[in-house]
């Protein structure tokens, strides 16, 4: 064979097992396998002599001019290229698309082309070289196949073409003939078809005639005929002087060659046809053996076989035959010749072209040769000697008989994994593979092309068992019956269309297939009779079809290819339905495989990804058997190597325009599914797999290396390592695998894992091979876009392979924008993981600080499960720093905010705003500790404020906490500094404390900002490690990048969310969502947890002590504005995260004088008539200068309605209490005034005091002196006040300013400090009056009545009055009177209203002692009767209801009440208060009674006499009844009619004579209104308990009124029924007048406007009358000039109510108005008043009505 | 049919429940699965104009399947099986989704389900495990 020229490059040697993809792809395994052709003397021939190119000069059989033809020829039949190279690469971007290819050869010699092998030449004795049977040849005679035989397949024709040019001359026509007889007999005689072409130059085809001469010798002489000579005439090539000359000349050579070419084809095809037989006639031989239903189930089989159930029983039954065994199996294992034989089908068909059976022959070769390696891996090829039926046998008993019951134990040792054969197979396997999944690939792309020119193809009428049938043919039987012969559950699911049966559509498919299988040398019949369509219906598009294939034995789908049909879309939509029927098969495996698919879906696409995933999974599973399961590197490193490759394929698949995702959709789409047909849309998966698998098998194999190498150490010497075994991999023989791989380079490893994994990245969607830096890395990982999230996880891997290679510091940098990404995506667990690479490479670079916050965030629960998290922490600090790291700092600060935390931390002021002068503001840090999982304990906690001076800082001690309930600890630090810093798992610690402002200074800023809290753990040395929450987001910011812009921390998110998600839309919050992610509050939705809730936020721990156990409880805390003042002033600094923790401070004192009131609202509100005392506290707050006072100014404003006090102000009425012009209120004469003395009257009243120094002496006043000086406030009370409860909400403001310069940097700087205080005023004492009624009084108040001959009425009645306090403090009052209003001003007044008659007096000798010294308690009454006795000459005008009068109280605040400051109890207050009108005389009949001695005495006459006063304007007839008694003898009338007129009296006169002074039955009775009057001292001191002494009765007296009276009385009645004795001066009645005189209401300004009056007059009557009287009881005799300025005409309205109507309207009024008389009888019945006075008539106007005067006791003694 | 996992994402593709069936050493790994289906489920969202909320078989990783299922809320469903060679009627899987999509439901609203951020309802579990039980082995 040396002598052969192959056109294409001889393909490298076999590659070893541990080979690349590339090295897969490149061998002959791979290649495309095409017929050969010999070529003798082709154009290349002679060039191969160095004499053939000296100078040009031709020396070989050819002429330049046929080898240009010669290699014309030639590349037509290479494919119509020069690349003829191609056909030895894995995949051919042409594909199938030029069938046939020929791989032409050329030959020296005839004698240099490779015999055929006959039939009848095999046998052991005869066996090739390359054959298993040979000991001596390449195999040795045990292997199972080997790449050369593939490639002396290709090197050896299947037909020969000689190329030769034709000679000028007969002789060399001559010769030519000799030559091509030559060929012919030697290729005849080699088993070669031959064809000779005789290319004839344009010089020879001039001559024609001459030219076919010579060539009919030729041929003649060479004994050729027309089927084996061909002739190129020069004319077809030469050119042609036209273009369609041309044209039409390379037609013609085309068709030449065409026909030529079809020509070779066939012969080629018989070649390959007969070589196919032949081997399948060896194959027939065989004995069958099953497919294993898994790779490696060794026992599956022997168990099928056993049954005889898994095939048709031939195979079981050649089994038996032992000899037959033997003669296969001496070499080679049955199941090697299996693969041996169906691979060699294989190629043979694929140079026929017979692509399909190609296809299934490499799939059985595959089949059977992965149940090779499974079987080889389990052990059921054991080595000679031992015993086959041992415990340690892994496979059946049988399957040695299998591998050759005469081998030796070398060859049966060879059987094992990782020896010779061991990797043949596997070699072998994966090149079957590939070949197989190619082959879909190409089937893909043909059913694509179909489809594509099907596009314009009327569309398919549904067909289906249920839609109309036609005529069963034939064809259609047998169809359904192979379907049925594979699997019975088949018959009813295929439905098989016959050609011609279909639409037109149908045939015009099927007329394509059949072209195409014509073109391929097929065996279908030109009538079509032998295609046949499948398809399914769409009632069988979701049956899982394959488990047909899987029932019968079969563990991989049957392969081929077959059509199928969804008609369940429906008929109107068919153009959507293009090319569906693509099966053309009549092979078995049509029936075995159907898939269901929609009409897009690509079966052989979804094979072809089911074959990758599933190799690799059968391998791994085969490789398991062996011991190398997932833990072994040998397995990692066959993953790696099958991701690898199949990645390759998917690239160059990609390339070439298959779409793997179009499969994967419509895949995804199917109704069934079967994950394993996936293939990723991309080749990154695989790529990245690979890597993976890549690095796994690198630290495996490590692992293994140092294992063995503890082994070997402490084996014996002499030991083999061979035999060790390493961790994970049970079979000892991988100690071979381990000392090849550790011969090899060191560090390609990574490399090669760098390299896939650039290149999975430069795979997916927005990625690119230079994003293989880790900085590229990390902007991939921030970013947004599609595949963002596989680009990370190939990012990871990356970061993994650096770390791999020893860049840790590279691996941090990814790891950790890995982790930000993943924490902010919340996926917290992955972050976790990132966090554990991250703390790993960390720890390798020696960054300190990534690992510790790394190792700190791992404390989370969220992020890992593992408990050790703190434990590691420790040990990592243990750690020496690696050499080469950066020196550590002096601690290391991680930020708990911006990870996911264990601890989390809240701090808050209890109240955002510090009020003015106060000094301290609590706090709370509360650390939520719910989340931790074991106790840590701190050294230190440290609470930093923007003032940096009041930092709070608490060490490690013991105790300082209490137990508040809950879990929860509260540690006190506003003192301590020092307590148990132990935090709790599953505890809150809340730390309360304090800062005083004050103490440290005035703050500069307007806010103090809790900064951060940070915690130092303990346990740790050096550098220490702080936990630190920034609380403030201006801190928190000036950590990050960019303090405006910077994204939202989780916790902060969290909070913000919580607390004020919708404000955080504000812009002066700064606060920016995230670059990328989520929106900030969904972030922080995302990683709420137990220990972040959002209440825990924001509250205060309030607890509060009661008894001996502590119950806190939490507490909203106040909601703060949104925004304040910035420290500076600028911008707001609050947010919704901070809002707690700034404190506002109030303005900082300059230079530090303050003045405070503070007394002001203990005493308030101030009561009217007293001096208030003030307080003015000035403290010099500065902390070094003192001030130095220039004097105080007090100055004073009333405000709101001071007139309400009181009716006069009689000391501002004086004209020397003229306020001062500079107060606003100096009209007002009641405002308040001031004064430096607290004794009312005294001092200057003035509304203001300037100058005032202060107590002490001296102006100056020290850094936090303080000084105190009084100032009283007067509240004017006035002189007369109305006694009713008025609306008092007057008040004083008082201002405050202490004038004072201090030393500034210029000098003394004048300044002056001010406070004010409001003080409300208010009149606390008010009085009612009302007339007692019901009451026992007539015994106990005997008052001799002034004679009647005096003309004078007199009346006395009891009023009860009623003094309240309705201030807020206790009253004592020292004194109360009640003084009669008929002074001599009220005198005056009403005898000019004709009144003169009128006297109201107090009944002094009557009344009890009045009370004094009472204290009279807020809100309390006083109540005390006085007796009112009125005495009037003209009853008929007597008012009826007349002003009791003023009531005179002195009184004063008590002293010593609530804070115990009396100094406003010094001075008493005299308040008058006058009274309200009550209706003492009730205008009916008056009866009374007198006795002319006070006891009686029996058998003493007496005289008792009635008085009936009549003080209406009627006359009045009455009928006196006097009735006898037992006690009493009387004399007088004892029954008369008496006439009163009006105005008069008439008098009843009896003699009574006791007879018995024993007492009467019953209690001592009285008739209301009936006054015994006498001396009652002699009667009450003797006693009701003598002996024969008592009350007695007196003699019953009634008085009926008789015959009414005209209703309107007149003139002439009165004239005729009253006696002219009796006859009264009455004033003529009139009826013009209203009825109401002096009952009006106070309020009521109808008073005046209805009388008919001038109100302005009456207005000014009033005032004049009040004042005159305000100034009689001030005994004050120059009444007021000035009356307008007095009282205030609001005051004025209200009094005038209390007036009698005579002094407001005069006598000319009152003499105009209608007398009282006729309104008597219109009123006495309704009016409420009337009725009150009905008791005292004893009578009203009922005209039938008995005044009974009876039952009056008398004390009566014994005679 | 074997039920390894069962996620439950929000709107914006964050966690919000996820149980697995195997060791807790597989957490890791189902987190990946379910993160990097996110991508897949984005695609197929965007692609898809059909109203189905199943999505069909996102992602094959080794012997694991990832299936994917969208709520009309957006809370996204993803089931991490182990399908043995024969092939899975879609149907079989989106019955599987329709039963955790109507236990999701119900607690959902659910006016006492006092647990407004996470997944904790014991009915919700209940329904989840005897879900794993039943497809607890490879058929």
């Amino acid at each position: 064979m040396a002598d052969a020229v192959p056109e294409e490059p001889a393909a490298p040697a076999s590659s070893s097992s541990t080979s690349n993809t590339a090295s897969v792809l490149e061998a002959p395994y791979t290649w495309h396998y095409y017929p050969v052709l010999g070529v003798l003397n082709g154009p290349t021939s002679g060039s191969a002599e160095p004499a053939t190119t000296q100078a040009g000069e031709h020396k070989g059989p050819l002429t330049p001019y046929a080898r240009q033809v010669a290699r014309s020829i030639l590349r037509y039949f290479r494919g119509g290229g020069a690349d003829a190279s191609a056909g030895a690469c894995g995949w051919d971007s042409a594909g199938p698309a030029r069938v046939p290819r020929w791989q032409t050869v050329s030959y020296e010699r005839v004698d240099d082309i490779p015999r055929r092998k006959s039939a009848g030449r095999s046998g052991a004795g005869a066996a090739d070289e390359l054959s298993p049977r040979r000991r001596q040849g390449e195999l040795g005679g045990e292997g199972l196949l080997t790449p050369r035989w593939v490639d002396k397949q290709q090197r050896r024709p299947a037909t020969v073409v000689s190329l030769h040019a034709l000679r000028t001359d007969d002789a060399g026509a001559a010769a030519l003939g000799d030559e091509l007889a030559r060929n012919r007999v030697c290729l005849a005689a080699y088993g070669l078809t031959y064809a000779a072409v005789v290319i004839v130059s344009r010089a020879q085809a001039e001559d024609a005639q001459q030219a076919d001469a010579r060539l009919g010798a030729a041929m003649q002489r060479g004994g050729l005929d027309a089927s084996q000579f061909f002739v190129c005439r020069a004319e077809a090539t030469a050119a042609a002087q036209h273009q369609r000359q041309q044209q039409q000349q390379q037609q013609q050579f085309y068709t030449f060659l065409s026909d030529l070419e079809r020509r070779m084809y066939a012969r080629a095809s018989a070649y390959y046809a007969d070589a196919f037989m032949r081997t399948q006639a060896k194959l027939a031989g065989i004995p069958q053996l099953p497919l294993p239903s898994r790779p490696g189930d060794a026992a599956a089989v022997g168990r099928s076989l056993a049954a005889g159930d898994g095939g048709s029983g031939e195979a079981q039954r050649l089994l038996q035959d032992a000899a037959l065994v033997a003669r296969f199996s001496r070499f080679l294992p049955l199941r090697a010749w299996l693969v041996r034989y169906h691979f060699k089908l294989a190629v043979f068909a694929e140079c026929g072209g017979d692509r399909d059976t190609a296809q299934r022959s490499l799939w059985l070769a595959y089949a059977h040769l992965l149940a090779y390696v499974g079987e080889i891996a389990s052990g059921a090829y054991q080595p000679a000697g031992e015993d086959p039926g041992s415990a340690e046998a892994a496979g059946p008993g049988w399957m040695w008989a299998l591998s050759g019951g005469d081998s030796d134990g070398s060859r049966a040792h060879s059987l094992r994994m990782f020896g010779r054969r061991w990797d043949e197979a596997l070699e072998l396997l994966e090149a079957v593979h590939l070949r197989l999944v190619r082959g879909w690939l190409y089937q893909s792309l043909d059913a694509q092309a179909l489809r594509s020119a099907m596009q314009q193809a009327p569309p398919i009428s549904p067909v289906s068992r249920s839609g109309p049938r036609a005529a069963p043919q034939p064809a259609t039987s047998a169809a359904t019956s192979t379907s049925g012969g594979a699997n019975g559950s088949l018959d009813a699911l295929v439905l098989s269309v016959h050609a011609g049966e279909c639409t037109p559509a149908t045939e015009k498919l099927m007329e394509a297939e059949r072209r195409r299988r014509l073109d391929h040398g097929g065996s279908a019949r030109s009538d079509g009779s032998g295609v046949c369509f499948v398809a399914l219906g769409s009632e069988t598009a979701d049956v899982d079809l394959l488990q047909a294939g899987a029932g019968a034995g079969a563990w991989w789908p049957l392969g081929g290819h077959f059509g199928v049909v969804d008609f369940g879309a429906p008929p109107a939509r068919p153009a959507r339905r293009p090319g569906l029927v693509l099966n053309s098969s009549l092979d078995a495996s049509a029936t075995a495989a159907q898939l269901p698919a929609a009409a897009r879906y690509d079966a052989h696409l979804a094979l072809a990804a089911r074959q990758c995933v599933e190799h690799v999974g059968a391998l791994a599973q085969a490789l398991a058997g062996g011991g190398c399961g997932d833990g072994s590197s040998y397995a990692s490193a066959a993953l790696s190597r099958q991701h690898a490759s199949h990645a390759a394929l998917h690239a160059a698949a990609a390339a070439s325009g298959v779409d793997f995702a179009a499969a994967f959709a419509a895949a995804a789409s199917s109704p069934v599914l079967l994950p394993q047909w996936m293939w990723a849309a991309t080749a990154a998966p695989m790529l990245q797999a690979a890597a993976c698998a890549r690095m796994r098998q690198q630290r495996l194999f490590a692992a293994e290396d140092a294992s063995l190498g503890a082994r070997d150490a402490s084996a014996p010497q002499g030991a083999s390592p061979v035999s060790s075994a390493s961790p994970g991999v049970a079979n000892a023989y991988v100690g071979a695998w381990l000392a090849a791989e550790r011969a090899a380079p060191a560090g390609a490893a990574p490399d090669r894992a760098r390299t896939l994994l650039t290149a999975a990245l430069a795979c997916l969607p927005g990625g690119s091979s230079a994003d293989a830096a880790p900085d590229a890395l990390v902007r991939l990982i921030e970013g947004a876009g599609p595949c963002t999230r596989q680009r990370m996880r190939v990012a990871g891997a990356l970061a993994d392979a650096f770390a791999d290679a020893g860049h840790a510091s590279r691996a941090l940098v990814v790891v950790r924008a890995l982790a930000d990404r993943l924490r902010a995506d919340g996926w917290a667990r992955l972050a976790g993981h990132a966090l554990q690479r991250a703390a790993r490479y960390a720890e390798a670079a020696g960054d300190r600080h990534a690992a510790a916050e790394a190792a700190v965030e791992l404390l989370a629960p969220q992020v890992a499960d593992g408990g050790r998290a703190l434990e590691d922490l420790r040990e990592l600090w243990r750690l020496p720093p690696p050499a080469g790291a950066t020196p550590a700092p002096d601690a290391v600060s991680v930020d708990m905010t911006r990870i996911h935390a264990a601890i989390t931390c809240h701090a808050h002021w209890r109240h955002w705003r510090l009020a003015p002068g106060g000094g301290a503001m609590a706090f709370q840090v509360h650390l939520d500790c719910r989340a931790l999982r074991q106790p840590l304990r701190l050294s230190e906690l440290l609470v930093e404020f923007s003032d940096a001076r009041l930092d709070v800082r608490v060490s490690r001690g013991a105790g300082g906490f209490v137990e508040a309930g809950g879990g929860v600890r509260l540690y006190d630090i506003r003192s301590a500094r020092a307590c148990d810093l132990e935090l709790q798992p599953g505890a809150d610690a809340v730390f309360e404390g304090c800062v005083d402002v004050g103490s440290a200074g005035a703050a500069p800023a307007a806010a103090l900002v809790l900064v951060r809290v940070s915690a130092a753990v303990d346990g740790l040395a050096a550098p220490a490690l702080r936990l630190s929450w920034p609380t403030c987001m201006s801190t928190a910011a000036a950590g990050g990048p960019d303090a405006g812009e910077r994204s939202l921390g989780p916790m902060e998110a969290l909070l913000a969310s919580s607390a004020a998600v919708a404000r955080l839309r504000d812009p002066a919050l700064r606060v920016a969502p995230s670059r990328s992610g989520p929106a900030p509050q969904q972030r922080a939705a995302a990683l709420a947890g137990p220990a972040s809730s959002a209440p825990s936020s924001r509250r205060w721990l309030a607890a509060p002590q009661h008894a001996a156990r502590l119950q806190a409880r939490w507490l909203p805390l106040p909601e703060p504005p949104l925004q304040l003042p910035h420290a500076d002033g600028s911008e707001p600094s609050f947010s919704a995260y901070s809002r707690c923790r700034v404190l506002s401070l109030p303005a900082a004192p300059e230079p530090g004088l303050v003045v405070t009131m503070p007394g002001v609202a203990a005493l308030a509100p101030a009561y009217r008539g007293e001096a208030l005392a003030v307080e003015i506290v000035v403290r010099n707050t500065h902390p070094r200068l003192p001030a130095l006072c220039e004097g105080v100014d007090v100055r004073l404003a009333s405000v709101g309605p001071a007139d309400s006090a009181g009716l006069l102000d009689v000391d501002s009425a004086s004209p020397s209490a003229t306020p001062t012009s500079a107060d606003p209120a100096a009209g007002d004469r009641a405002s308040p005034w001031l004064s430096t003395q607290g004794a009312a009257g005294c001092g200057v009243r003035s509304a203001e005091l300037l100058g005032l120094a202060l107590p002490g002496g001296a102006r100056s006043i020290q850094p936090g002196e303080e000084r105190a000086l009084t100032v009283f406030v007067h509240f004017p009370a006035a002189a007369l006040s109305g006694a009713c409860r008025s609306a008092d909400a007057g008040a004083a403001v008082v201002r405050c300013a202490v004038r004072h310069t201090t030393d500034g940097a210029g000098g003394p700087l004048p300044l002056v400090a001010s406070a004010q205080a409001s003080i409300p005023v208010a009149r606390p004492l008010h009085a009612e009056a009302e007339v007692l009624e019901n009451q026992n009084w007539t015994q106990n108040h005997h008052q001799p009545l002034p004679p009647p001959a005096s003309a004078e009425f007199c009346f006395r009645r009891p009023i009860l009055v009623t003094l309240r306090n309705a201030g807020p403090w206790d009253v004592v009052v020292e004194q109360l009177a009640l003084r009669p209003p008929a002074a001599d001003a009220l005198a005056d007044a009403l005898a000019a209203a004709g009144c003169a008659a009128l006297r109201v007096e107090i009944a002094q000798s009557t009344t009890a002692e009045p009370p004094s010294a009472v204290v009279l308690p807020a809100g309390g009454a006083l109540k005390h009767v006085f007796w009112v006795s009125v005495h009037a000459s003209d009853i008929i005008r007597l008012p009826s209801e007349m002003c009791p009068g003023v009531l005179d109280v002195t009184w004063r605040r008590r002293p010593s009440h609530g804070n115990g400051d009396d100094r406003n109890a010094a001075g008493p207050v005299r308040s008058c208060l006058w009274m309200r009108p009550v209706r003492l005389v009730a205008r009916r009949l008056q009866v009374g009674s007198e006795c002319s001695v006070p006891v009686a005495r029996v058998g003493q006459p007496l005289t008792v006499c009635y008085r009936v006063t009549n003080p209406t304007r009627r006359t009045r007839t009455l009928d006196a009844t006097m009735h006898a008694s037992d006690a009493f003898v009387f004399a007088g009338p004892r029954r008369s009619t008496l006439t009163v007129l009006p105005g008069l009296t008439a008098v009843l006169r009896f003699t009574l004579l006791p007879l018995s002074a024993a007492a009467s039955s019953g209690s001592a009775a009285y008739a209301p209104g009936h006054a015994v009057f006498g001396p009652t001292s002699t009667a009450e001191k003797s006693g009701g308990n003598v002996t024969g002494q008592g009350w007695v009765l007196l003699p019953r007296l009634e008085i009926k009124c008789l015959s009414p009276n005209p209703a309107a009385p007149s003139s002439t009645n009165h004239a005729a029924s009253s006696s002219s004795s009796l006859q009264p001066a009455a004033p003529p009645p009139t009826r013009a007048a209203p009825s109401a005189v002096f009952g009006s209401l106070p309020s009521s300004p109808a008073v005046t406007g209805t009388r008919g009056g001038d109100p302005a007059k009456t207005m000014d009557r009033a005032q004049q009358i009040i004042v005159d009287l305000a100034a009689e009881l001030a005994n004050n005799d120059q009444a007021p000039t000035d009356r307008s300025g007095a009282i205030s005409p609001g005051l004025t309205q209200q009094c005038v109510g209390m007036l009698p109507a005579c002094l407001l309207h005069g006598a000319s009024v009152t003499r105009g108005c209608e007398s009282d008389f006729e309104t008597s009888d219109n009123e006495d019945g309704d009016d409420a008043c009337s009725d009150a006075f009905a008791a005292d008539t004893g009578t009203d106007d009922g005209d039938d009505e008995i005044l009974r005067l009876d039952q009056t006791a008398i004390y009566c003694l014994p005679h | 049919m074997k039920l390894h996992c069962i996620a439950i994402l929000n709107r914006q593709d964050s966690p919000v429940y996820l149980r697995n069936f195997d060791t807790p050493s597989d957490d890791v790994k189902y987190h990946s699965l379910a993160y990097t289906s996110c991508d897949v489920i984005e695609e197929r969202m965007a692609s898809s104009k059909s109203n189905d909320l199943f999505l069909g078989l996102l992602q094959t990783v080794e012997e694991l399947s990832v299936y994917g299922y969208v709520l009309n809320t957006g809370v996204r469903i993803i089931l991490v099986l182990s399908v043995p060679e024969s092939m899975v009627r879609s149907s079989s899987v989106r019955e599987m989704f329709q039963q955790i999509h109507a236990a999701y439901i119900a607690m959902v609203c659910n006016p006492f389900n006092e647990e407004l951020d996470g997944l904790s309802n014991a009915k919700f579990e209940s329904i989840i495990s005897e879900l794993s039980r039943i497809h607890s082995e490879t058929k």
